[in-house]
């Protein structure tokens, strides 16, 4: 994934600045036992971003999440603004412009400008577009798209020339940060997301948070061996599509990292 | 909040406050139920009523439902009749299409302002005759139908619509047409197109641009890039379209199926007009002038006239047959053409201003643009302009040699190009700045330019022209960049690249320009090198001299220059007949549809755009045959369907045509009106919740997920689907279907934290329907809790539970999603047991909750009327029915959310109270009927007209209507029998009224429904046609045929035929009958003193009505003293004291406490009622009687009610909370709900004691905040804003726990008071230790002094000894039995607020006797034959109403007034010397006669089959 990003984000031009010293938001943990420091953890990445003058771009739904979150706190309620100063020794406005990269690559560069730059494309492949729950809700937080019916990355699939498949399960949970301590809930999710991609004839499918592709992508043995359902259905992070389609060499876009074999994708991304 | 006081506002003044008189006027804004109610209730009580409706027609919500619960009557039949009476009444006005925008003055004294929207089609003209909605090319979809069908841009609102009259649907217009340079009307010549009137739609095309033809083949259709369609494929090939209409008119022309118009000649003195030019903007103004009658004569340089359409456009793409066409069109107007006359040089503008009233130049420009290189002037150098003049002129052809290279990138260089190989050039090469996709000229062009062999160098300018003397080529050099930043044309040029091409012929065309001499010569102010005018009225700097096209603009279009005509030629008729040249022009009268309104294209199926034929490559080089084809029909008419209608209406005019009332008027805009009223009545009702809104449930996104409201449409027989339950991703049968309540209610997420109290009945309703329609349908209804709190409606839901087997889960649902494949909705919920479970359906409906409709929050806020939170009208439970602003009232469920008894309640109760306020006013409005004389009949042979209904589907589906016609036709007496698809409508009734007239008919029987409801509507008809109402029959083939028999049409065919056949037998023997009138005492009684019969009494008494209070017991209040406060913290004593002060000292209401009504004689208009009081017997009289005898509390022995100190009632605890009465330091108090009711010996919910517990629940915790409190309940039924309560006790801490009938709890006090209960939501049994029980026992009738009242009156008990209304819906406060009403709980259990509504709507109906000073008596009354009779009293035994009694004679007589005319005593009667008016035994007979004996007097052998099973 973070590879990919890498990949993705110079071929188009992208410049991605590495935030010194940047910590974890604290993720499911974090959020589950502490509401200043659910808010402090984020901050004090945040706050980096806030001194460089740049926008924090992220492509975990579930950072993203903490991130839209954590500023959310501390622009509307004076108390969690105050003990995050505190627990960060300075005082941090919630001002960050956070956004995912897929944002970053539709609003920024733009479907026009990435069409342009396509050496492969995704024709003849059915890509069901899968968002999660994080990046969608709160709606009235986060802000990204439709919470119900999102389609941003359906543009994407589009732009790359793939069928965008409107089918039901886009923001389904995967169970997120439970995939090592209730990995029987995991399953049972990713089963029932999978299951429905399967269903709606997909070839495979594209993810925007890392959390989610680990899910999906590994949890498939487990639902193989517990529920006898075999699926084998490649599990892409945006920017290893996306990479795919500029023509980025698969071993630069970590797919080789994947569990399901992508192979089957690498092979329909025929040159444009 | 400020509510007006509602006592203060009802003290009668003859004056309102500034002294003027009083209005006897009311305007009612809303015409759904709660509206027609309150406007009948008005006008039948003395006052003049406007009916403000924002539909096409009223009728409101219950005209969108199916059924009706519990009573499951169809709701457009029970409503359909209120309709019509209002639409029929004298004193109401309907105004449609209007809303109330402002209010000015005070209450009595209002002015009110009215916008009235248009209709389009004129009120007073249009007969419903529905041949405009036949004709009519645009199908949209149907709102009314919430999008599951379709309906014409022009159509009635609803089939049974009252006004019952059309109206057309615009919203603007069309992108299309607005980006239309001329404003063709696009969108109406493609339906017409579509309707395959394709000299209509040239006319169309025709109206804004004379050039059709030639625009088919050339216009730059700056139309198709705002096509809507583009969004969802491809724009709609609309120069295509227009082409092929165009040539059809050619063709029908060739073919002599048309005919040339004929030659007009201006008259004899028009004004002149002289027009410089022929080409398209001179054509246009002379056509355009011609029309309106001036004198034009067209003065053209050339010797043809086209302009640049005939020598700049080569005739392989605009054929000269075409443009001669057009051409001679004009000319055949009367326009004069001289040619070969070059204005400046053959004659002079100041010859032509002198000559002519006015001049237009619109010269163009012809000349073409120099190089500005070296050697310009060299031989074979030519200007494509010229070079085209002279390709398209006749005589003389251009030279063209081998090699021509043309210097350009635009369309003039291609159609150079293109003639230049056409007339023989070996090789054409083009020359453009511009690379490919820079070029001016259309891409479609250069394409077929590079097919005919042509070469295009692209990126390369003139450097310098090569030769000596002669051309033999030239230099190019690189062109790098031609715009710049701005796109503003800057070429820059790589100077050392350059190339050399050899020619012997170069062609330029870089562009053209005016003429400068002819600029000169004209004088007029310029702007460069054109013309300056007005960019309004084309106006130049000279007087009476008018300019436009090129001449003007600079190089631009054919159609630009259309328009420009047409911008002309209107600014010429305004110059020439003195009018004002801007006021009011054409473009002032078009405004686009606002880009919200225009047709999603979400759903649109993706269709390819048509193409066009083209003539191949091969045979166009050498000929100048035109390249492009046209459409063929069957692609012009596919491509006529794919156009979206943007602006609905598409104006092509064609229901004008059709309408033979000259009805339709399509240049009808926005009015207003001012009225005088007294009082303002709100009953605007509500709009359904935005199931979009609720995103999880994929309302819009999946087809098979419905909302309520449309599924009512589906079921309905009149709706889209005609009453089949399907899916509508495959119209495949619905077999299994969920639905979900509590959408859009109850969800603080979604602003709407209320109950919308009607859904779960409408969904228990909907799945029996469901079921009825499809046999075996699985009915599933997700709820949180059901509240069946009405009267009886608790047995209706029990019924769809037991008996059904409608399937109840408890539970919100969290999301649908739609399963790949089948399209299945499958639902995720979680289960009573706490499992997440997901199941599949074939269908979902959303039981979307109610809104105050936007319109009405957007209106009361203009009048200054305080809305609550949600936008409901702010009012408060001690005055339910007055807004914040005095003398404006309402009613339904802009009060709050309601079924409709409560609002038919509340809306008489709104109109009780401006009868009140404008009391003195009464009859000053008003206008009274009048009838024809009636026509004797006496001494004429029966003229029977017949005329057989087929009540939409409801009989027509069944019966073979048209079969039963026939089959009667020639039964003796019989002029006419006709069939009607409504024989109710307005336009049948009218119609029926001129048969009578036409065929001299003296009787009428009329084949439908049910005389209960349509009999008095039909013999109105009759009076007004001037024949006695008893000349009239009915005969039921609905509900008691086509009903019963729906499953075998021929049976139930024949017995319709034998049922008309029997009424038409029956109707020859009808006589014409005479009533009388009948004095009203114009006195109201009331029975009961609590609060309903306080307030019935002061609202009857307000209006100046003397009232006789009578009550029972030694005080005035009744269950009010035991009421101290309510949920919403009303002060109840202050309310009770404050009415008992004003009863008392009213001095029209005599009060009688400690007194019995021991006996009542009489009847309406004139009752006798014996009061006793200590054994004092007194009598009083009275008009009209108000039934308000109240309920008593409920008792119960369960859970140890009454046996134990620490079980107490609800009551009781509100007490013992009031005085401060509990013990200090309680820890838990248990409240059982349901305690004694919901069970079998008490089968009906008490619909308070939820809110009352709740209500002593969050007392005792704001006292107690430590005491736990648990509430055990089986279904909390907190209805409409009470819900907010609910949550507040669960805020509060108050514990609800969920227990069922089967496993209620069990209360015991061995070892210290416990409840153990059973809760479903708990897996294990819960105890707790109780201080104390409380008991929610509920409210019972007075079944034993219910039973007395109701026998005295004869009216009556429902099973749990209430009264019994007329109608559960639409009559709730009257009886069967005339006269008499009803309100408070000796109806059913209910709130103060509603008690309060329904004593003032039990008194607005009152008043609707009262009011009047004589009744009509209906002479359908039993008379005894003296002679027969044997004086054994058996009539006087058995009549119900007293009616007989015994003569001086000692004879049995009948008493008219009380006789109603039930026919017991007839058939009673041993003697047979009772006859029925009406009901006469030998009209039986000979209906009898007609089923068994047949033509010839013998038997019939075998009865028929439908009569003898």
């Amino acid at each position: 994934m973070h590879q990919s990003t890498l990949a993705v984000a110079e071929a188009l031009g992208i410049e991605l600045v590495e935030p010194e010293g940047w910590t974890c938001c604290g993720a499911t943990a974090g959020h589950q036992t502490d509401r200043v420091l659910a808010a402090a953890l984020p901050a004090a990445t945040l706050v980096k971003a806030a001194d460089m003058g740049l926008d924090l771009v992220v492509n975990c739904a579930a950072c993203y999440n903490r991130m839209k979150v954590a500023n959310h706190e501390i622009t509307t309620n004076k108390q969690v603004r105050v003990k995050v100063a505190d627990a960060l020794g300075r005082d941090y406005d919630g001002s960050v412009n956070v956004r995912h990269f897929l944002e970053v690559l539709l609003d920024d560069v733009g479907v026009d400008a990435i069409q342009k730059m396509l050496r492969g494309s995704l024709a003849g492949t059915k890509v069901a577009s899968y968002y999660g729950c994080l990046l969608v809700r709160p709606n009235d937080v986060t802000g990204f798209d439709d919470p119900e019916n999102p389609t941003s990355l359906d543009r994407l699939v589009h732009a790359m020339g793939g069928t965008a498949l409107d089918w039901p399960h886009k923001v389904e949970c995967c169970g997120g940060g439970l995939s090592m301590s209730r990995t029987d809930v995991v399953i049972n999710l990713t089963d029932s997301i999978v299951g429905m991609a399967k269903m709606a004839g997909a070839d495979c499918i594209a993810v925007s948070c890392p959390m989610c592709q680990i899910n999906l992508d590994m949890r498939q043995l487990d639902i193989a061996r517990r529920q006898g359902n075999h699926y084998d259905m490649p599990i892409l992070y945006i920017t290893q599509l996306l990479g795919l389609c500029l023509g980025i060499a698969p071993e630069r876009l970590g797919l080789n990292k994947l569990m399901i074999s992508p192979a089957k994708v690498v092979k329909a991304v025929v040159a444009a | 909040m400020r509510v007006a006081n509602e006592s203060a506002v009802c003290k009668s003044y003859d004056m309102s406050e500034n002294g003027q008189k009083k209005v006897g006027a009311v305007l009612v804004q809303g015409g759904g139920i709660a509206g027609v109610q309150a406007s009948l209730d008005l006008a039948n009580s003395g006052f003049k009523v406007y009916l403000v409706e924002r539909e096409a027609a009223i009728g409101g919500m219950m005209s969108h439902l199916d059924k009706t619960f519990p009573t499951g009557d169809c709701a457009t039949c029970i409503v359909s009749p209120k309709l019509v009476e209002c639409a029929r009444n004298l004193n109401i006005e309907i105004l449609t299409l209007s809303e109330l925008v402002g209010l000015k003055g005070e209450p009595g004294h209002f002015k009110a302002t009215v916008k009235r929207y248009p209709r389009y089609v004129d009120e007073t003209k249009c007969n419903g005759c529905s041949e405009c909605t036949q004709t009519c090319p645009v199908s949209i979809l149907d709102n009314f139908d919430r999008n599951l069908g379709q309906r014409k841009a022009i159509a009635k609102h609803y089939a049974q619509a009252t006004p019952n009259i059309f109206g057309i649907l615009k919203n603007g217009h069309a992108p299309c047409k607005m980006t239309c340079p001329a404003n063709v009307n696009v969108q109406g010549y493609v339906q017409l197109i579509k309707k395959k009137e394709y000299v209509k739609a040239v006319n169309l095309i025709r109206e804004r641009n004379p050039l059709s033809a030639i625009c088919g083949r050339i216009c730059t259709h700056p139309c198709e890039s705002k096509c809507t369609r583009s969004k969802a494929d491809d724009p709609i090939a609309i120069r295509l379209l227009k082409r092929f209409a165009s040539d059809k008119e050619v063709e029908m022309l060739e073919s002599g199926k048309l005919s040339l118009p004929p030659e007009k000649k201006p008259a004899p003195g028009a004004k002149k007009v002289a027009v410089i030019g022929a080409g398209p903007a001179g054509l246009t103004v002379g056509n355009d002038l011609a029309d309106r009658g001036f004198a034009v004569t067209i003065y053209e340089a050339q010797p043809a006239a086209g302009g640049m359409l005939r020598y700049g456009i080569p005739e392989y793409r605009l054929p000269k047959k075409v443009l001669d066409h057009e051409i001679e069109l004009v000319r055949r107007k009367g326009v004069r053409f001289v040619f070969n006359c070059r204005v400046g040089k053959d004659i002079s503008l100041d010859q032509l201003r002198k000559s002519n009233d006015a001049v237009f130049i619109g010269a163009g420009i012809a000349k073409g643009r120099l190089l500005g290189v070296d050697g310009e002037n060299k031989k074979g150098v030519v200007q494509g302009v010229d070079f085209l003049r002279q390709a398209g002129s006749t005589d003389r052809k251009p030279e063209v040699k081998a090699r021509v290279v043309v210097i350009g990138g635009g369309n003039v260089a291609v159609d150079v190009a293109r003639t230049a190989l056409r007339l023989g050039a070996k090789s054409v090469e083009m020359v453009s700045l511009e690379q490919r996709h820079e070029m001016p000229a259309y891409p479609e062009e250069v394409e077929a330019t590079l097919q005919e062999g042509i070469k295009v160098m692209n990126g390369w300018g003139p450097r310098g022209i090569l030769g000596n003397g002669s051309v033999t080529g030239i230099e190019l050099k690189k062109c790098t960049r031609v715009f710049d930043e701005n796109g503003r044309f800057s070429p820059v040029y790589a100077d050392n690249e350059r190339i050399t091409i050899e020619a012997d012929q170069i062609i330029t065309a870089i562009g053209q320009t005016s003429d400068d001499e002819f600029v000169k010569h004209i004088g007029a102010q310029t702007q460069g090198r054109y013309f300056k005018a007005d960019p309004v009225t084309l106006l130049t700097s000279l007087e009476g001299v008018f300019a436009g096209g090129d001449a003007v603009s600079g190089p631009k279009s054919v159609i630009e220059a259309v328009a420009a005509g047409k911008r002309a030629a209107e600014s010429i008729e305004r110059y020439l007949n003195g009018k004002d040249l801007i006021a009011g022009r054409f473009e002032s009268t078009i405004r686009p549809v606002p880009e919200e309104l225009l047709p999603s294209t979400d759903d649109v199926e993706e269709k390819p755009r048509a193409k066009s034929g083209e003539l191949p490559v091969a045979e166009r080089v050498g000929s100048f045959k035109e390249v492009e084809t046209g459409l063929s029909e069957e692609g012009a008419l596919a491509e006529a369907e794919r156009c979206l209608n943007c602006a609905l209406c598409s104006e092509c005019k064609e229901c004008v045509e059709a309408c033979k009332q000259n009805a339709i008027d399509h240049a009808m805009g926005e009015r207003t009106v001012e009225l005088e009223v007294g009082s303002v009545l709100l009953t605007t009702g509500f709009e359904e919740f935005d199931a979009g809104r609720k995103g999880e449930f994929g309302w819009g996104r999946y087809p098979n997920v419905l909302t309520s409201v449309q599924f009512e449409r589906m079921l309905s027989a009149a709706g889209p689907f005609e009453g089949h339950v399907v899916r509508l991703s495959d119209r495949r049968q619905a077999r299994k279907v969920a639905w979900i309540q509590c959408v859009g209610s109850r969800d603080s997420k979604c602003g709407n934290e209320y109950c919308s109290s009607v859904c779960c009945m409408a969904s228990t309703k909907q799945a029996m329907m469901a079921q009825d329609h499809t046999p075996g349908l699985e009915a599933t209804i997700f709820y949180m809790d059901i509240r069946a709190h009405g009267k009886d409606f608790d047995q209706y839901y029990e019924r769809a539970k037991n008996q059904n087997g409608v399937r109840y889960i408890k539970s919100m649902p969290s999301r649908i999603v739609q399963m790949p494949g089948t399209m299945n909705p499958r639902v995720r919920f979680v289960d009573e047991t706490g499992k997440l479970r997901e199941e599949e359906f074939d269908l979902v409906v959303l039981a979307v909750g109610l809104e105050p409709s936007r319109c009405a929050v957007e209106s009361a806020s203009r009048l200054g009327i305080e809305l609550n939170e949600y936008g409901f009208c702010a009012t408060k439970r001690s005055q339910p029915l007055s807004t914040s602003r005095p003398g404006v009232f309402v009613g339904g469920a802009f009060q709050e959310p309601k079924d409709i008894p409560e609002t038919v309640m509340q809306a008489s109760g709104a109109a009780s109270m401006a009868m009140e306020l404008l009391a003195s006013a009464r009859n000053t409005r008003t206008v009274k009927k009048k009838y024809p004389d009636e026509h004797d009949v006496t001494d004429e042979e029966p003229r029977i007209g017949v005329f057989i209904c087929h009540c939409g589907r409801n009989i027509g589906s069944v019966v073979d209507v048209e079969g039963v016609v026939k089959a009667v036709e020639a039964e003796p007496g019989v002029i006419l029998a006709t069939h009607t698809m409504f024989t109710c409508s307005d336009t049948s009734l009218s119609n029926i009224r001129n048969m009578i007239g036409e065929y001299r008919l003296n009787r009428i029987v009329v084949a439908s429904c049910t005389p209960r409801t349509h009999e008095p509507l039909f013999r109105e008809t009759m009076r007004e046609a001037g024949l006695n109402p008893y000349l009239f029959e009915m005969a039921n083939i609905r509900d008691q045929c086509s009903w019963v028999h729906s499953s075998s049409p021929d049976v139930a065919t024949k017995k319709a035929t034998e049922l008309v056949r029997m009424a038409i037998a029956r109707s020859r023997l009808l006589s014409p009958l005479e009533g009388g009138t009948l004095a009203v005492d114009q006195k109201g009684l009331v029975i009961g003193g609590g609060l309903s019969g306080m307030t019935a009494a002061l609202a009857l008494a307000n209006q100046g009505f003397k009232v006789h209070l009578v009550e029972r017991t030694d005080r005035l209040g009744g269950h009010l003293h035991d009421i101290h406060h309510t949920l919403e913290d009303v002060d109840v004593a202050g309310l009770a004291a404050n009415l008992i002060k004003q009863v008392q000292e009213h001095k029209d209401i005599d009060v009688y406490l400690g007194t019995d009504v021991a006996d009542v004689k009489g009847h309406i208009g004139e009752f006798h009622a014996t009061l006793s009081c200590n054994g004092r017997k007194s009598e009083v009289s009275a008009g009209a009687l108000i039934v308000a005898t109240g309920a008593d509390r409920a008792e119960t022995t369960k859970f140890l009610g009454s046996s134990s100190a620490n079980v107490m009632t609800q009551v009781e605890l509100e007490k013992c909370i009031h005085e401060g009465r509990l013990p200090a330091g309680m820890k838990n108090v248990v409240m059982i709900q349901c305690a004694g009711s919901r069970d079998n010996e008490h089968p009906y919910c008490s619909r308070i004691c939820c809110s009352m517990a709740i209500k002593n629940a969050l007392a005792l915790k704001a006292k107690s905040p430590e005491t736990d409190v648990f509430v055990l309940y089986r279904d909390i039924r907190t209805y409409g804003f009470r819900e907010l309560y609910y949550k507040k006790a669960r805020e509060a801490g108050v514990v609800f726990l969920r227990y069922t009938p089967e496993q209620e709890p069990v209360v015991s006090e061995a070892g210290g008071l416990k409840v153990s209960v059973n809760s479903p939501d708990f897996p294990e049994p819960i105890e707790i230790e109780a201080d104390q029980v409380v008991l929610s026992t509920g409210v019972r009738s007075d079944i034993e002094n219910n039973r007395r009242v109701s026998n005295m009156l004869k009216v009556p008990l429902n099973a749990d000894g209430f009264y019994v209304e007329a109608h559960m819906k639409l009559r709730p406060v009257d009886f069967a039995t005339e006269g008499i009403f009803l309100c408070g709980l000796a109806h059913a259990p209910k709130f103060i607020d509603e008690s309060i509504a329904q004593a003032r709507a039990a008194a607005a109906r009152a008043a609707t006797v009262l009011s009047k000073t004589h009744l009509d008596v209906s002479p359908q009354v039993s008379y005894v034959d003296q002679s027969k009779c044997i004086s054994c009293m058996t009539c006087v035994h058995v009549c119900p109403y007293g009616a007989p009694f015994c003569n001086t004679d000692g004879k049995g007589q009948v008493e008219d007034a009380k006789c109603m005319g039930c026919g017991i005593c007839a058939s009673e009667c041993p003697a047979r010397a009772i006859q029925l008016n009406h009901f006469a035994t030998d009209q039986f007979r000979v209906m009898i006669r007609t089923l068994f004996v047949d033509g010839n007097g013998a038997v019939k052998e075998k009865m028929p089959a439908h009569v003898s099973r």
